[in-house]
């Protein structure tokens, strides 16, 4: 699905493509997470988020020029540390990637993203904290407040978007989520978490919400569109306004 | 070999089977024998296993126990009574448990007051999770002589090599409320702890089963005593005593119109029958369906007959532990004139003289019936009093068709689990804990348990590999694997330090669910919702909750909010139900019902003068024959009335009462009319219509390319669709079409995964399967905070193979358990045979008979299988309201 010129989401994915950077980006990948939380909690995750992962990339590099994997934070999982499984999978990742022709890596920081520094020079990452600015692109976790200050495009992730909807009978769906729409002196792009285990928190155009927290006062989140991750396609759901006030619609 | 027993033993013989001072304590207590007790106190001395099943008051506990407590004597008297465990007892219930302790050492204490103090003590201890650690540590010292525990412990226990020791003498397993372990995995796990307990020390012990009813009894004392290794059942003798109470009861209902009465007004009379009844008698117990049931009753039995709390208790699960020993021992007192209930008494606790028994709402089985009715009258002379009150009709031709089934000794039969993966794989991690294992040597340990019979050694070495962790690399089968297992040698064992307190905190087969509490407009706790429930509430819609109609306002937290709906319609459906399934031969017994009256039905539509205005009238219906033809049942005047109307208008509606010889398939629209709906009158009971339900969604949603909905009860199956969709005769001749050549359990398997059911399952599997921890380290892990949902889990066990053990336990257990996919098999090949026939009919709005099934049916969705194009419709639908609502387009 083409946003503008030169930004499209790669349809049915959870990765966006920025043509004039030859750059794909994705957000909260939260590598590792399955042995951390088989050490954690011993639970018995099968491994299945780094093969998703690279499955999305895949796709989305395959008849498109891509030079630049930046991801806006969250590529591991654990607070505390870095897991083995953090390292070996962030490891994983980068060669796949690179067999792809990826040869820059972009990490900005976030919350999951501590003791990160020393992984990154071991594995050639490129880490930047609190927000990275590309041309016009200006690129930040989204767990802090953060502004476009003369840029044009805010692409953040951090809050993990999905809708809810029901069907005619009554079944519910919920669908992983880009956020895309106006903010104060230019647009706004939320990624959905990549992490195969998560399905994402609910977005309401509600005031209470931790994306409008962020952005204070710069954004009417009632108008901004949701634009879901189907099977193979990307759907555009409307604006959340919209949505709710169709959700109340019998 | 299973047999059972011959003749009786005469009071004398039997009398002459025990130790000299335990015949002269018995003796002057109690001057005859009940009737297990003819059987059990000379086949038990002759070491036998047993299964002895009979009402309460039957002196159940002491047919057992004065045997043992002889050959106890017996060693007390010749100075060899040691240290040891020679008996083991084990109920599923801890109040039982203390209740066994008592009568045990009351007895004893008086036994020892006339014998020589030389003479060792017989000790008794029990062992539950309430256990104090300083007791337990005691009992490790000083073992008691008889063990009372429960299922949960044992299996604890097995892991503590310095208890095992003490067992090495064991001659006695005694397992008490056999009907409570029988029919779930909590008796499948028991199953596996006996095997490993008889492995540890290195020889048998005899078993003793006692229950109230079971059916059949050869299945239950297969259970109980499983086989050697050889594969050779074991023997066991079976004593039946289970109708040896007389029983006096009736199905009432509470009004004459049950259809066309105000709520207030069938409260109200619902209540003066109860009160008249407790009147009459010294004590009553009332069974509920639900525990909010049963708080209701008790506030509206004090509030409308001014009874205080010494007059009116309730005893539910929910209680604390305090509050219901406290009831307990006002009943044992005799001074409560009345104990409302919703499970917890219907075991064999202690509870003293009960004069009558009422049962509000069906207790959908026989067994279940008997049972909760026998907890009245004292003694095994006495006669059993109950009263079903009813308020539905599918409910008082249910319990109508019961009770006379119970009259007549017609039991319904259970179903005891077979090879669950989940409970063996709590096992296998315990038997690791304690020794290295030849994979050859675990299986013949473990097949030993009847319910493991039949494992597949694949089966068992595909376990192995996930308990291992060979699913993942490597370097993280440290952190993974919960046992080591070389498969070259075949040998597994323990595998790191935190496994031993996982298989301890996390051991049990019950699954934990979250609770949400529900609050109305005064901030009044009504009762609880799951979570899973809740998450599907939108503002505005009406639930049912414990039978009564609610406004969902908001959720906070793990509150929700609500107003009381009176007279509205549920908009959402209970997704899953509670309540116990309808046993198949009852269902087949109301079958058989419904073509008996029916047909009198429709002869007496057909006489001259009958018009329905006319059936207004109770003189012009007890005219009937169909009327007539119900007096030979245990049911009042109001519930005849109420019957022989409902069949009458189900008749003149639909020309047609369904049967199971003649199938009905409705095609009909919603209230509203805004939904398609096609009803199946399959009376099959739950489990059956379960899978049959899914199966008919399955290939209609081939047909028909469209999601489906559906609505389940025991009396049958709809499903619903768009108004939209075009359906006919011609649908439903399509459906049976594709049945042909179908096979129902890979249909099943295949397409399962598209419910909700699956999601539920899939996750209780996991839980038991230790794949998802309730508890490490000590921390408890609420369920609500297991980051994972079930659908992803689901999602990322598929991606290891379709047979990992986890994701086979749950079809096994959706197919065996929660359904009978074999009779569903059985009723799809008796339609394509033309065994049973099927009508279809067009209405313009449901007939009676389908009235309770769409308004409280259990419901469930079936997606369509082409995912891509099922967000399509949801995308097209959501912008046409979208359209509709005349924002600006994209």
């Amino acid at each position: 699905m083409r946003l503008s010129e030169n930004v499209e989401i790669v349809d049915g994915t959870p990765i966006a493509y920025l043509r004039d950077l030859k750059a794909l980006v994705c957000s909260d990948l939260h590598l590792g997470y399955e042995g951390v939380m088989a050490e954690r909690r011993r639970y018995f995750l099968p491994k299945a988020n780094l093969s998703s992962i690279k499955g999305y990339i895949g796709s989305a590099a395959a008849g498109r020029v891509v030079k630049e994997l930046i991801v806006n934070g969250d590529i591991k999982n654990d607070f505390s540390k870095v897991h083995l499984e953090e390292f070996n999978e962030l490891k994983e990742l980068v060669s796949f990637s690179e067999g792809l022709g990826i040869r820059r890596f972009l990490l900005v920081k976030g919350n999951h993203d501590n003791f990160i520094g020393r992984v990154g020079e071991g594995t050639g990452i490129v880490i930047y904290n609190g927000e990275l600015r590309r041309g016009e692109y200006v690129f930040a976790h989204g767990d802090k407040p953060v502004n476009l200050n003369g840029g044009k495009l805010l692409i953040i992730g951090h809050i993990h978007p999905s809708i809810a909807l029901y069907t005619r009978l009554g079944a519910k769906e919920r669908l992983r989520c880009f956020l895309y729409g106006k903010i104060r002196g230019g647009k706004m792009l939320v990624l959905p978490a990549a992490s195969y285990f998560s399905e994402g928190f609910e977005i309401s155009p509600g005031s209470e919400s931790e994306l409008a927290r962020m952005l204070g006062g710069d954004v009417d989140l009632g108008s901004i569109h949701a634009l879901c991750i189907g099977e193979g396609e990307t759907l555009d759901f409307g604006s959340l306004r919209d949505l709710l006030d169709a959700s109340m619609e019998e | 070999m299973i047999k059972q027993a011959g003749a009786s033993v005469s009071y004398n013989e039997s009398m002459a089977a025990l130790n000299p001072v335990i015949r002269k304590w018995f003796a002057s207590r109690y001057k005859e024998l009940t009737p297990p007790q003819m059987y059990s106190f000379k086949l038990i001395k002759e070491m036998e296993n047993l299964l002895i099943t009979a009402p309460t008051g039957s002196g159940k506990t002491f047919s057992a126990f004065m045997a043992i407590l002889s050959r106890l004597m017996d060693k007390a008297e010749g100075g060899t009574l040691g240290n040891k465990v020679y008996c083991l007892y084990i109920s599923p219930l801890r109040a039982l448990n203390n209740d066994v302790y008592k009568n045990l050492n009351s007895p004893l204490q008086e036994i020892y007051e006339s014998v020589s103090p030389d003479i060792g003590r017989i000790t008794v201890g029990t062992r539950t999770s309430d256990t104090p650690t300083s007791e337990r540590q005691k009992q490790l010292r000083k073992p008691p002589n008889i063990l009372v525990t429960t299922p949960e412990s044992l299996a604890i226990i097995l892991n503590s090599s310095k208890f095992i020791e003490a067992f090495s003498e064991l001659e006695y397993v005694v397992i008490d409320e056999l009907h409570e372990l029988a029919n779930n995995k909590r008796g499948t796990h028991l199953s596996l702890s006996l095997e490993r307990l008889e492995d540890l020390i290195g020889h048998g012990f005899i078993r003793i089963g006692l229950g109230a009813t079971l059916h059949p009894l050869e299945e239950a004392a297969r259970f109980l005593v499983g086989s050697e290794s050889s594969g050779r059942e074991r023997d066991c003798t079976i004593v039946d005593g289970t109708w040896d109470k007389k029983l006096d009861f009736e199905v009432i209902s509470p009004v004459k119109d049950i259809i066309n009465v105000k709520e207030e007004r069938m409260e109200s009379e619902i209540y003066r029958i109860i009160n008249s009844i407790i009147k009459k008698n010294e004590t009553t117990l009332v069974f509920t369906n639900t525990r909010s049931g049963t708080e209701r009753t008790v506030y509206n039995l004090t509030r409308r007959f001014k009874y205080d709390n010494d007059d009116v208790a309730a005893h539910h699960g929910s209680l604390s532990r305090d509050v219901r020993l406290e009831v307990e021992d006002l009943l044992k007192k005799g001074s409560l004139k009345c104990v409302v209930s919703s499970t917890s008494l219907e075991l064999g606790v202690d509870i003293g003289y009960i004069g009558n028994v009422i049962q509000l709402g069906s207790p959908k089985s026989v067994s279940k019936a008997l049972q909760r009715i026998g907890r009245s009258g004292h003694g095994f002379k006495d006669v059993a009093r109950g009263e079903i009150i009813v308020v539905n009709r599918d409910d008082l031709v249910e319990c109508s068709v019961m009770l006379n089934a119970a009259l007549q000794h017609h039991l319904d039969s259970f179903n005891t689990p077979k090879n669950c993966l989940d409970v063996l794989a709590q096992h296998v991690v315990g038997m690791a804990l304690s020794k290295k294992w030849e994979m050859e040597e675990a299986l013949a340990v473990i097949r030993r348990a009847y319910p493991y019979k039949t494992l597949e050694k694949a089966d068992f070495i595909s376990l192995l590999e996930y308990l291992s962790g060979m699913h993942v690399g490597l370097e993280s089968r440290r952190v993974y694997g919960k046992i080591w297992y070389d498969e070259k040698t075949g040998v597994f064992g323990r595998r790191g330090k935190y496994t031993k307190i996982i298989y301890y905190l996390n051991i049990g087969t019950i699954p934990d669910e979250v609770a949400v509490s529900v609050y109305d407009s005064n901030n009044k706790n009504i009762g609880n919702i799951e979570e899973n429930f809740l998450s599907r509430l939108k503002p505005g819609d009406v639930f049912v909750l414990s039978g009564r109609t609610y406004l969902f306002k908001h959720a906070q937290g793990m509150r929700c909010y609500v107003e009381t709906a009176y007279g509205m319609v549920p908009t959402v459906p209970p997704w899953f139900s509670e309540q116990m399934p309808l046993t198949y031969e009852l269902a087949m017994e109301i079958g058989r019902f419904r073509d008996r009256v029916g047909m009198l039905v429709a002869k007496d539509v057909m006489r001259k003068g009958f018009t329905f205005a006319k059936t207004s009238s109770d003189r012009f219906i007890s005219s009937l024959e169909s009327f007539k033809a119900l007096s030979d049942m245990p049911v009042n005047t109001y519930a005849r009335l109420a019957i022989t109307r409902y069949f009458i208008e189900q008749h003149m509606f639909a020309g047609v009462i369904p049967t199971n010889k003649r199938l009905l398939v409705e095609i009909t629209k919603d209230r509203k009319g805004t939904k398609s709906m096609i009803v199946f009158h399959f009376l099959f009971g739950r489990r059956i219509n379960d899978a049959l339900s899914r199966i008919f969604g399955f290939l209609l949603e081939d047909i028909l390319d469209t999601e489906l909905g559906i609505f389940i009860n025991d009396n049958g199956f709809a499903i619903f669709l768009d108004g939209n969709v075009r359906i006919g005769e011609e649908t439903v001749r399509e459906l049976i079409m594709r049945l042909n050549g179908c096979d129902i359990r890979q249909l099943l398997k295949s397409n399962i995964r598209r419910t909700e059911l699956m999601k539920r399952r899939f996750r209780h599997c996991a839980v038991r399967s230790f794949m998802v921890l309730r508890n490490y380290k000590g921390y408890k892990i609420s369920v609500g905070r297991q980051q994972v949902n079930s659908q992803t889990l689901l999602k990322a066990a598929e991606s290891i193979s379709p047979n990992f053990p986890v994701l086979k336990e749950t079809y096994r257990e959706i197919l065996e358990d929660v359904m009978d996919v074999d009779r569903a098999a059985e009723v799809v090949k008796d339609i394509l045979d033309g065994r049973a026939r099927y009508i279809v009919i067009k209405t313009p709005s449901p007939s009676p008979f389908s009235h309770n099934l769409i308004t409280f049916g259990e419901a469930d969705v079936i997606m369509m299988k082409d995912r891509r194009r099922h967000l399509r419709e949801l995308h097209k639908d959501v912008l046409s309201k979208i359209k509709r609502l005349k924002h600006a387009p994209l």
